[in-house]
């Protein structure tokens, strides 16, 4: 895994507010790389900006600052047209597969529009390359005369992904590409996703809040909050020894779909709500929320370092060994417990 | 009188049309449950089975082109046949309900503390300032910090996790025995559920509210629920104590839905899935409603399937279900090293 299919540096976007007084930082300064074939999992809550880092990806929104470097070439330092062309492969699949499909568009229509605009083949090989697309996604040929309406969402999601085959990209972006189908049927999308990326060395930047989908799905794993990357690693590694508090309450709010017996009834529970990306807090910006928040935490912003083999964290509390008891390293009042669940 | 449920549904069926010669579409039928005082029961299933529509109907709340038929009885009062008005007194007092957005549940042009009062003005007569108090003491209840500024806000300068406990506020303001929750936590961050199903829990203990959570989060309704059913196609084809659902569930689909949640365990191999789609309304099958998607399926489940006790607590809608072997949300082999 010494080839990045993109590199993202210091990246970030800001928007104006509707009334032009205030400015959003939706991401404020995110550094990361994702390898050939490999799944980056993006996990946060609404408002951290993951949706907007996986548009950049694409270029459906241009950063306001830093730069991605990808091919061996930075986005700034090339042209549109040179960029639009590059762009193609990088392809992006959306949470509300209905809404991705032109309702009054023939499956097969959606399917040969991309390739349409991307120009360069024959209606006939257009025709081909979209059937075989359709079958290659499990779904007989027959929907091709069908419209959007006529299908499940499941089956919706597997055209979406047919969508973008033909234009053989290198990186697909996945935005809560699950989360509105029904649990027992996402294991069906899930398992192709995966079989297209064996098949094909697709790599995956997989945004969503279910934190359970993404562990099992992605190589790595970043962790969002207002506009940062609070910790990054391998899934194991994330999942199993969180470095940064943020994870650990995510890890713990998680409900358990277990008996009480197997549950662990210990939980984080964190206080108060995400403050505001218009005016995120000062230093550490988890520090508002954090039961290990000590006075530093709110003048000084953490470091992103790395304390383990590829695992890093921004964090003023933790260390190689993980994070210290709750509570102890606080001076503060604590802003949220361990609590039993009973 | 603690022994009588507060809820009893009676061989419930919703319907839908129905008119000029055409049969009514049957949503939900031959529906059987009861709830007892203060008990936390969990309706799981997925998008489609009926759910809502079973929320809905138990608050009288659906569309004029509803067929229902059946009993429920709600404090010993039957909902089914009751006048509009006397539904009204009920509603609020005796069954209130929690619904999914609650954005679009509250109104934008009043303020929560009018929207609350108006809740608690159908049922008593109460001065403006004793009204204010009562109010004010709801929303603190909830844990809604500064609840005297809170009371002359708005909805939209709430977050969605504070939306949400205005509406269990005015759920709770009259003291209802019976809560219907509609995914109510659904919308909400993971971080931020957790502290409404916290909330939730420590609510229904305190006051002794029952609560009937209907969801399709089976960790929400493991870590709040006392009892399980589930229901696919309009049917309940389980229903059980929590534990036992999910540690062993009796009815395939129960045990299908558990093994399609990702579990991570340091592999990547497949994700379970069931497959195939639920049936549309109109095209049930005769016998068993599970059976094109059932690996066990046999020729004993094209007849029509009952739901039948398997013990004192737990009845199944399987024939097959005493001689299956069910994996829960954790696998059977696996089970007995983990416990």
């Amino acid at each position: 895994m010494s080839d990045p299919v993109i590199e993202v540096r210091d990246l970030k976007l800001r928007f104006p507010s509707l009334d032009g007084t205030e400015v959003v930082h939706a991401v404020d300064g995110v550094s990361f790389r994702i390898e050939a074939g490999e799944t980056f999992g993006i996990i946060g809550e609404s408002g951290s900006g993951k949706s907007t880092i996986g548009r950049v990806l694409v270029g459906l929104l241009n950063p306001s600052d830093g730069d991605i470097v990808f091919a061996g070439r930075s986005r700034s330092s090339i042209s549109g047209r040179e960029w639009r062309k590059a762009r193609r492969g990088f392809q992006m699949i959306f949470q509300d597969s209905n809404a991705a499909l032109n309702p009054r568009m023939t499956i097969l229509d959606s399917l040969i529009e991309p390739m349409r605009i991307a120009g360069g083949r024959s209606r006939e090989e257009m025709r081909e390359t979209a059937l075989a697309a359709l079958v290659r996604v499990g779904l007989r040929p027959d929907m091709a005369q069908r419209y959007p309406h006529e299908l499940s969402g499941g089956q919706k999601q597997r055209v979406n992904i047919a969508r973008i085959l033909p234009l053989e990209p290198r990186l697909v972006v996945c935005d809560e590409v699950v989360a509105a189908l029904d649990v027992s049927i996402r294991g069906e999308i899930l398992n192709l996703f995966r079989d297209l990326q064996r098949d094909l060395g697709l790599a995956y930047a997989f945004i969503a809040h279910d934190i359970s989908v993404v562990a099992q799905i992605s190589d790595r794993v970043a962790v969002t909050y207002l506009g940062r990357f609070v910790e990054l690693g391998a899934t194991g590694d994330v999942i199993e020894r969180a470095l940064h508090p943020y994870t650990v309450a995510l890890l713990s709010a998680e409900p358990q779909p277990l008996p009480r017996a197997l549950r662990d009834d210990r939980r984080l529970v964190l206080q108060g709500d995400i403050p505001s990306p218009v005016n995120p807090p000062s230093g550490c910006r988890f520090h508002t929320r954090c039961p290990w928040a000590t006075e530093i935490c709110g003048r000084v912003d953490p470091e992103w370092r790395e304390l383990r083999s590829g695992h890093r964290v921004a964090c003023h509390h933790a260390t190689p060994e993980g994070l210290p008891s709750p509570g102890r390293a606080g001076t503060r009042e604590m802003t949220a417990t361990w609590e039993e669940t009973s | 009188m603690t022994d009588i449920p507060v809820l009893e549904v009676t061989d419930l069926s919703i319907g839908f049309g129905g008119r000029r010669g055409h049969p009514a579409l049957e949503i939900v039928r031959d529906l059987n449950f009861s709830i007892a005082r203060g008990e936390r029961v969990g309706l799981v299933g997925e998008s489609g089975c009926g759910k809502s529509v079973t929320g809905l109907a138990l608050m009288r709340l659906l569309p004029f082109n509803a067929r229902l038929g059946g009993r429920v009885m709600l404090d010993g009062v039957d909902m089914t046949g009751a006048s509009a008005a006397s539904v009204r007194k009920m509603r609020g007092k005796k069954i209130a309900m929690i619904f999914q957005e609650p954005m679009s549940a509250l109104d934008p042009v009043f303020t929560v503390g009018e929207q609350i009062g108006e809740a608690l003005r159908l049922h008593e007569t109460l001065t403006r300032s004793e009204e204010r108090d009562r109010v004010v003491a709801g929303l603190r209840e909830v844990g809604i910090p500064a609840p005297e500024k809170r009371y002359g806000e708005y909805p939209h300068q709430l977050s969605g996790g504070m939306r949400q406990r205005v509406m269990i506020a005015m759920a709770l303001i009259n003291k209802p025995d019976l809560i219907i929750a509609d995914e109510p936590t659904t919308a909400l961050d993971v971080t931020i559920q957790a502290q409404i199903m916290d909330l939730l829990t420590r609510l229904s203990e305190d006051k002794g509210t029952a609560l009937l959570f209907i969801t399709h989060d089976l960790g929400v309704v493991a870590e709040t629920c006392q009892r399980m059913l589930t229901m696919y196609a309009g049917e309940i084809v389980e229903d059980a104590p929590v534990d036992d659902a999910l540690g062993a569930p009796r009815h395939p689909y129960t045990s299908g839905l558990l093994r399609s949640l990702p579990h991570f365990n340091g592999e990547r191999g497949d994700f379970a899935f069931i497959p195939g789609r639920v049936p549309a309304p109109n095209a049930m099958p005769r016998g068993c409603r599970f059976a094109p998607r059932c690996t066990y399926a046999g020729k004993e489940c094209t007849a029509p399937q009952a739901l039948h006790h398997v013990s004192d607590a737990r009845r199944v809608r399987c024939i097959r279900s005493a001689e299956l072997r069910l994996d829960g949300a954790v696998a059977r082999e696996s089970a007995g090293e983990t416990a």
